[in-house]
């Protein structure tokens, strides 16, 4: 019986674009630059304030329970 | 969401990319930076998106580059989130533009993709009297928050 030689995703499944990325030396941290460190203290702001999407917060709060083995 | 962007550069860590944009006012370089921010006992990841200036070395996301490739820049950023996700699928990130102008430009791209985001991402949207809430088109928002979908 021949087979075609196709890549089939499952139902579903989602399909991921193709990336043009590739992992460099040449790419410093950049972690201490302070426009990063602007970025991330106004972020800190934003989420003291209004907080986080309370969705991923119980999902995360579920993931948690789940690693430190504790059942509901 | 196979769009035209640009190859970027990845850190080790995949915590921060580099590309450079090409267009009328020359090369220039591009990084986008995802830091880890643990705060109320809980994990996410701010995304920065700037240019770095020849002049200090240093990244700006102030500056109008206006180098005829907003599109193709844009599609590059979305690029990385979907290579970081890939990489650290539990994240979720937080973003938001440097100006109110560039928040409304992040939302109209994520307006006129929204099928194909939608299909790969849970986003939220902030606004001010509600807080964070499940995106949807032609609201207003301040900031955004995306996790890929399992």
């Amino acid at each position: 019986m021949r087979t075609k030689n196709v890549t089939m995703l499952p139902k579903g499944k989602k399909e991921f674009p193709k990336l043009k990325g590739v992992v460099s030396s040449e790419v410093k941290d950049w972690g201490s630059d302070p426009f990063i460190l602007k970025g991330v203290e106004n972020a800190r702001k934003m989420i003291a304030k209004y907080g986080l999407p309370k969705e991923w917060v119980e999902e995360a709060k579920r993931n948690n329970d789940k690693k430190e083995g504790k059942s509901h | 969401m196979n769009l035209d962007h640009y190859e970027y550069k990845i850190n080790k860590t995949y915590l921060t990319y580099e590309f450079y944009s090409e267009g009328p006012k020359g090369r220039i370089r591009k990084v986008v930076r995802f830091t880890l921010i643990q705060q109320e006992g809980l994990s996410y990841y701010h995304l920065s998106f700037g240019d770095v200036r020849i002049t200090n070395g240093k990244i700006d996301d102030f500056t109008i580059t206006d180098n005829e490739d907003m599109e193709k820049v844009l599609a590059t950023v979305a690029a990385t989130v979907v290579e970081f996700t890939k990489k650290f699928p539990e994240a979720l990130i937080y973003a938001e533009g440097s100006t109110p102008s560039r928040t409304r430009l992040y939302q109209m791209k994520i307006n006129k993709y929204w099928k194909e985001i939608s299909a790969l991402f849970d986003v939220f949207g902030l606004s001010d009297n509600s807080g964070f809430t499940p995106f949807r088109k032609n609201q207003h928002y301040i900031a955004f928050a995306i996790k890929i979908k399992k």
